[in-house]
């Protein structure tokens, strides 16, 4: 029997750090986007029952590094005759922000966050087992009197 | 009276003999389908990720289980490689009382899986409904489709008052 679940297909998770470098000390913002599909939607972060499979971002801080607790958009409510409930659910570019926090200390050099997406989609026809997919962020930590980046 | 997918490939179809499989239960029993010769039973399969299953579940429990099993029906939930501990959750959760048996590897699913927009087995029989007769024949059967979901299974209770000639 085949393990290839339809959600492979979709675009991989991306993972940004906002600003693009951060030295000791610094405040940012880590960025991980999922692109839904046109006609597709994932549960939100608050599934409307119980069993549903919230969408979730789970990162791996380094050593020296802070992230706060991942701030999830707000969800679209779906009606549909067959149930009472109103689906929460993502559609289009979903953006989870993850606060992130660079020790003072932390010297400069290159440093990789890992992490997972969880989600579960549905196309138009069908609902999809939930996948979890990895992301990976090459975090840069400048000296604080670096140059600011954009 | 039913709605059947005639145009679906694929599965068991109509009039054929389900192959005897036996299965692991949420009870701790092992069910073998060839047990239940003589009575007709309703097998479906669900997952507790799935929204529609969810939808479902107080009917099947409510509308099919209690209202026939005195007059003969067997229903059997099969869980589609689901973790164990989860779906016995998710029956307790729905207050479900027929047996839910775990299908582990997908195997015995991937027999009553249709071809079905390019999904793999264990993906397109998810909310699939069958019905057998008493001599494991499959006189009903339907798949998820989206644009006309039954959330009650009227169409599956349909079949089993004419099947057993039972009113409600």
């Amino acid at each position: 029997m085949s393990t290839v679940n339809p959600l492979d297909a979709w675009p991989p998770p991306a993972i940004r750090l906002e600003p693009h470098q951060l030295a000791s000390g610094d405040r940012g913002r880590i960025v991980v986007t999922i692109d839904v599909p046109d006609g597709c939607h994932v549960q939100s972060a608050q599934p409307a029952e119980p069993f549903l499979i919230p969408t979730s971002v789970e990162l791996d801080a380094p050593p020296g590094v802070t992230i706060g607790e991942p701030v999830y958009p707000p969800a679209e409510c779906e009606h549909y005759e067959w149930t009472p409930i109103e689906l929460s659910i993502y559609r289009g570019i979903v953006e989870v922000v993850v606060p992130v926090e660079v020790a003072t200390g932390v010297p400069p050099g290159a440093l990789t966050m890992a992490g997972r997406v969880r989600y579960q989609g549905c196309t138009e026809y069908t609902c999809l087992p939930p996948v979890e997919r990895p992301v990976e962020l090459a975090l840069s930590i400048v000296s604080p009197d670096a140059p600011a980046s954009s | 009276m039913t709605v059947t997918e005639a145009t679906i490939e694929g599965s068991y179809e109509l009039g054929e003999v389900v192959t005897d499989f036996e299965l692991p239960a949420t009870s701790g029993d092992r069910v073998r389908l060839s047990d239940l010769r003589g009575q007709p039973v309703l097998i479906f399969f669900t997952t507790t990720w799935c929204p529609y299953c969810s939808a479902e579940a107080p009917f099947l429990e409510r509308e099919i289980w209690q209202r026939y099993r005195g007059v003969g029906l067997q229903v059997l939930s099969i869980q589609v490689k689901e973790d164990e501990a989860l779906a016995a959750s998710f029956a307790q959760h729905h207050g479900w009382t027929f047996p839910v048996l775990f299908d582990e590897d997908g195997a015995v699913s991937g027999r009553f899986a249709p071809d079905k927009e390019g999904l793999p087995p264990e993906v397109a029989v998810i909310n699939a409904h069958f019905v057998l007769n008493a001599d494991g024949v499959v006189v009903y059967r339907d798949f998820l489709n989206m644009e006309r979901f039954d959330a009650r299974a009227s169409h599956v209770r349909a079949v089993v008052d004419e099947l057993l000639g039972a009113a409600s």
